[in-house]
C-alpha cells in the first residue's frame, strides 16, 4: 500500500489582496515528526475562531512533507473536515534555509468555485523561547487573514515590501508584475506555464531581510522576541 | 490462517520498505536475524500452521514492522480473528497506513533541528468572490 499524493498548478487569477499568517510547531513524537498548524475561516469580511491542522511530517528523498487534517464538529462558520498539505525541500537541514524555509501548499478546498490549486509559502522560525503556555497564546493571537501591504510594513517594513511580495507571488514567471517587483524578477524568453519556486533567490535574500528584520526594533513581528511583550498587553 | 493472512497483509504492505527478500524462506530467515524469533517460528505463520501468536512474537513482530508502519501497529493487533477484524481496529486508530521508507528514522533524527521549533508562515489568501 502506497500514498500518492497529487499535485496541481493554477493557472487561474489569484487574488493577491490577502496574506494569512498562520502559526506550525513541529516536534519529535518518538521518532516521527509531528507538525500543528493553526488557520482561521474567513467568512464575509469577519474572522472566527483559530482551528487546528494536525499530522505527520513525512520525510522522503529530499522533500519534507507536512500532511495534516482538521476534523472536528460542524458549525455554521465550519461547514467540512478540512486537509492541508505543505510541502518543500528540505535542504538536508542546510543552514541557509534553518531560519527561513519555502515550499507550497495545497489548496483546501478544491471546488468547483475555483479556489487556487497551490500557494507559495514561507515559514519562518521564531526566534524566541516559545513554552507551551506562549505557544497556545502565539497561535491565537499571530493567525490572522489582512491585507498584504499591511502584513508586510508591519512585519517586514516597507524596505523589504518587494521582495516579499515577490516569495508570495503566485503567478507564473514571465507574468507581468508590478514595477516595484521588475529588478528581483529574470526574465525567461517565454512565460512559465506553471508556478515554480526560486529556492534559489529566496535562500540567497531572506536571511540576509531577516537579519535587517530582526535588528529594526520598530518592527514587531511573531517570530520575533519582542512579540511577547506585545501578547502580554 | 488469520495470523498467515495478517502477516501477509503487512509483508504486502511493508516488505519494500524493509528490503524484504522474495520467497517465503527467505522473508521468514530476514525477519529471525532482525527479531531474534525462530525461523521456524516464522515460517509456521507464513504456511498457515499457526493458529494464534503468541505475545512475544506478536510484540517483536509489531515492532520489526513498525520501523516503517505508520500508524504504529499494536501487537494485540496480530491476534485478531479476520482480516476485516485487524482492519478495523486499525482504522479505528483514527489513522491510516503509510508506508515510510526506510531510513524515516534516521533522516528525522538528522533533520529534527531544521524542522523542529515554532514557525510563522505567511502566503497569499484568495478572497471569497
Amino acid at each position: 500500500m502506497g500514498f500518492i499524493l497529487p499535485i496541481g498548478y493554477s493557472l487561474d487569477f489569484i487574488d493577491t489582496g490577502d496574506v494569512a499568517r498562520e502559526v506550525v510547531y513541529i516536534w519529535n513524537n518518538d521518532s516521527v515528526l509531528q507538525f500543528r498548524m493553526s488557520f482561521v475561516n474567513p467568512s464575509g469580511g469577519d474572522i472566527g475562531p483559530v482551528h487546528f491542522y494536525e499530522g505527520p511530517v513525512l520525510l522522503v528523498g529530499r522533500t519534507a512533507v507536512l500532511i495534516g487534517t482538521n476534523v472536528e464538529p460542524k458549525t455554521a462558520q465550519r461547514e467540512y473536515d478540512r486537509a492541508r498539505i505543505i510541502v518543500m525541500d528540505h535542504d538536508n537541514g542546510g543552514g541557509d534555509t534553518h531560519d527561513c524555509k519555502i515550499g507550497l501548499m495545497t489548496s483546501t478546498r478544491p471546488r468547483r468555485d475555483h479556489a487556487p490549486c497551490t500557494a507559495s509559502t514561507i515559514l519562518l522560525r521564531a526566534k524566541w523561547k516559545v513554552t507551551q503556555p506562549l505557544l497556545d497564546k502565539l497561535m491565537v493571537g499571530a493567525t490572522v487573514i489582512r491585507s498584504l501591504d499591511e502584513t508586510i510594513e508591519k512585519d517586514f517594513g516597507t524596505a523589504h515590501a518587494a521582495i516579499i511580495k515577490l516569495f508570495l507571488d503566485n503567478r507564473p514567471s514571465g507574468y507581468p508584475v508590478e514595477p516595484e517587483l521588475k529588478p528581483y524578477v529574470k526574465a525567461g524568453p517565454r512565460p512559465e506555464r506553471v508556478l515554480r519556486l526560486d529556492t534559489e533567490r529566496f535562500a540567497t535574500h531572506m536571511r540576509h531581510i531577516l537579519t535587517d528584520v530582526m535588528a529594526n526594533k520598530a518592527l514587531r513581528a511573531p517570530f520575533k522576541e519582542n512579540w511577547v511583550a506585545h501578547m502580554r498587553m | 490462517m488469520t495470523a498467515q493472512a495478517i502477516m501477509r497483509l503487512l509483508i504486502s504492505e511493508h516488505g519494500v520498505a524493509l528490503r524484504l527478500p522474495a520467497g517465503d524462506n527467505q522473508i521468514a530467515a530476514h525477519i529471525a536475524h532482525e527479531t531474534g524469533l525462530a525461523q521456524g517460528t516464522l515460517l509456521g505463520i507464513l504456511n498457515g500452521g499457526t493458529a494464534r501468536i503468541n505475545e512475544n512474537t506478536r510484540r517483536k513482530l509489531a515492532d520489526f514492522f513498525n520501523r516503517v508502519a505508520l500508524p504504529q501497529i499494536q501487537h494485540v493487533w496480530l491476534s485478531s480473528r479476520s482480516i476485516a477484524e485487524f482492519n478495523v481496529q486499525r482504522a479505528q486508530s483514527s489513522v491510516i497506513p503509510l508506508t515510510m521508507p526506510t531510513d524515516y528514522r534516521s533522516t528525522a533524527a538528522a533533520l529534527q533541528n531544521w524542522l523542529c521549533g515554532v514557525h510563522i508562515a505567511y502566503r497569499v489568501q484568495p478572497r471569497l468572490h
